[in-house]
């Protein structure tokens, strides 16, 4: 705790930063534990969450809103996702050597309509949650490429060939959402 | 007329691109929010969270190990590619400070004698007679040190003559003592520490010491490091100054820090904590890694201020 307070510069900070903490380390625990399904490791997340968002307190307006619940739920859900691919052996190096996709094939736009929204839920529900924070970081979080690459400690660059590969994976799994509903 | 409708038709469908465009990301953020909240729904309160997990020991002990370090451990560490980085350029540094110190003193001796000759013989038969001498007048000090005892000595210089080096010595108005280990190594091959300048400006607050684990394994060091001084060919630990000293035994102990393989580690030692005689010779830092100790020179002056001196000692050296 006093190792996150001594990364902040001024009291406001500090009381604001413990007011985070003490309400919601369980919290953050339970969600890393759900995804990392061991207690130690999800402790290691709620650590690397904490250390993260010692650099963005700023995004906290009111530390009782649900969006701060949100954004703490996303910060942690991101940190368990490095360490199951970092425990998995994925160090990355395949998004190293990637450039991001051609804009021009993804058409994940033409099946964002209103028609299809219950669609878009369900295929949400199922993907993954090391492409789904990507997105939460995006549209539900508003943040810029250079905000979530400072979040997730990797480059802009890497974080749009992690966007990328996220809509693709989302507009194949509304393709056959889509497919499979009209089938029927 | 025709011109108007097309440009017309084109604001048209930019307008409409942008209001689809904004209708998705609006649809994107409703979609993923809603998702988030049907998550966050199976969540527990806080408290039953709490009652179902307590944080380990492990997680309790790392945060106290943080804390006692006030963060800095995070801070602090650097990859192997960039200690090896660092210390490539300091090694440069130094290089480069010999040779431009080296040209200018040949620079000078040459303008000054000519070409090396017959003068190179007699200067380096005056630095052989003047070794001669120290090592006649360092005889008597050791034998009185050694209680007249029949250690046999080798013949050499600097700091293989340190057995010759008195057991005390006269610094900043106190008594230093030799230092039991006269020749340090800088580092090995899976060790190293080095200083983060080895010519430290007077005004200087700390003096900073990489220490890099280049090895496999785990190594651990010790926090508490020594302050040694070179005084006539031999190395002496200097003290650190009375209240200093009273504040380090009421304060923590000596502490051991473990240093994951491939990590570099910044210590510091606080120079105020020590009476200083910027004129010395040399300083080092003996750090101790596993139990073996390691020395990391340095010295105060600037490279200006070093070249000077060289200059003025070598202008004197001729008159006398």
């Amino acid at each position: 705790m006093l190792l996150y307070l001594s990364m902040l510069d001024t009291q406001e900070e500090k009381d604001k930063f413990t007011e985070i903490y003490q309400q919601y380390q369980h919290f953050c625990w339970y969600v890393a534990n759900q995804l990392l399904g061991d207690a130690h490791l999800a402790e290691d997340a709620v650590q690397d969450a904490f250390l993260a968002l010692t650099r963005h307190l700023d995004k906290i307006e009111d530390v009782e809103s649900p969006r701060t619940r949100k954004f703490l739920m996303t910060i942690v859900k991101s940190k368990a996702v490095d360490i199951l691919r970092k425990q998995h052996g994925e160090l990355y190096m395949d998004e190293l050597d990637c450039e991001p996709a051609d804009p021009g094939q993804d058409i994940l736009s033409a099946y964002i309509t209103k028609e299809n929204y219950n669609h878009l839920i369900s295929c949400i529900l199922d993907l993954d949650e090391a492409y789904r924070v990507i997105f939460e970081y995006k549209y539900v979080h508003q943040l810029s490429d250079r905000e979530i690459a400072e979040l997730l400690d990797i480059s802009p660059k890497l974080v749009n060939v992690r966007y990328f590969r996220a809509r693709k994976r989302l507009q194949q799994m509304l393709e056959k959402e889509v497919a499979g509903r009209a089938g029927r | 007329m025709q011109g108007d409708k097309r440009d017309t038709r084109g604001k048209d469908g930019r307008e409409e691109n942008i209001r689809k465009e904004s209708l998705q990301e609006e649809l994107l953020t409703e979609a993923f929010g809603a998702c988030m909240e049907e998550q966050l729904s199976f969540i527990p309160p806080e408290r039953e969270i709490a009652r179902m997990h307590t944080f380990s020991d492990r997680f309790t002990a790392a945060m106290e190990e943080l804390c006692r370090t006030n963060g800095k451990l995070k801070k602090r560490e650097m990859t192997r590619r960039e200690f090896v980085f660092g210390f490539n350029k300091i090694a440069a540094c130094i290089l480069l400070m010999l040779v431009v110190g080296g040209a200018c003193v040949g620079g000078y001796l040459i303008s000054e004698h000519g070409l090396p000759g017959a003068g190179a013989d007699s200067s380096s038969a005056e630095v052989a007679e003047s070794t001669e001498q120290a090592a006649d007048m360092a005889m008597p000090e050791e034998e009185t040190a050694s209680g007249g005892s029949s250690v046999e000595q080798e013949a050499g210089s600097g700091e293989e003559d340190a057995g010759a080096a008195a057991e005390e010595a006269e610094f900043m108005g106190g008594t230093v003592f030799l230092a039991e280990e006269q020749k340090l190594p800088a580092g090995t091959e899976e060790i190293k520490t080095l200083v983060s300048s080895p010519v430290l400006d007077r005004d200087a607050e700390t003096v900073k010491v990489t220490i890099g684990n280049l090895s496999e394994n785990t190594v651990s060091y010790s926090t508490e490091m020594e302050l040694q001084v070179y005084l006539e060919g031999a190395w002496y630990v200097v003290p650190k100054t009375g209240q200093s000293a009273g504040e380090q035994e009421e304060g923590q102990k000596d502490g051991q820090i473990e240093l994951e393989a491939g990590m570099a580690q910044d210590e510091e030692i606080q120079l105020a904590d020590y009476a200083l005689d910027y004129e010395a010779e040399k300083y080092r830092v003996v750090t101790y890694v596993d139990g073996m100790p390691f020395g990391s020179e340095f010295w105060f002056e600037t490279l200006e201020e070093g070249l000077e001196e060289v200059l003025e000692s070598t202008l004197d050296e001729p008159e006398q």
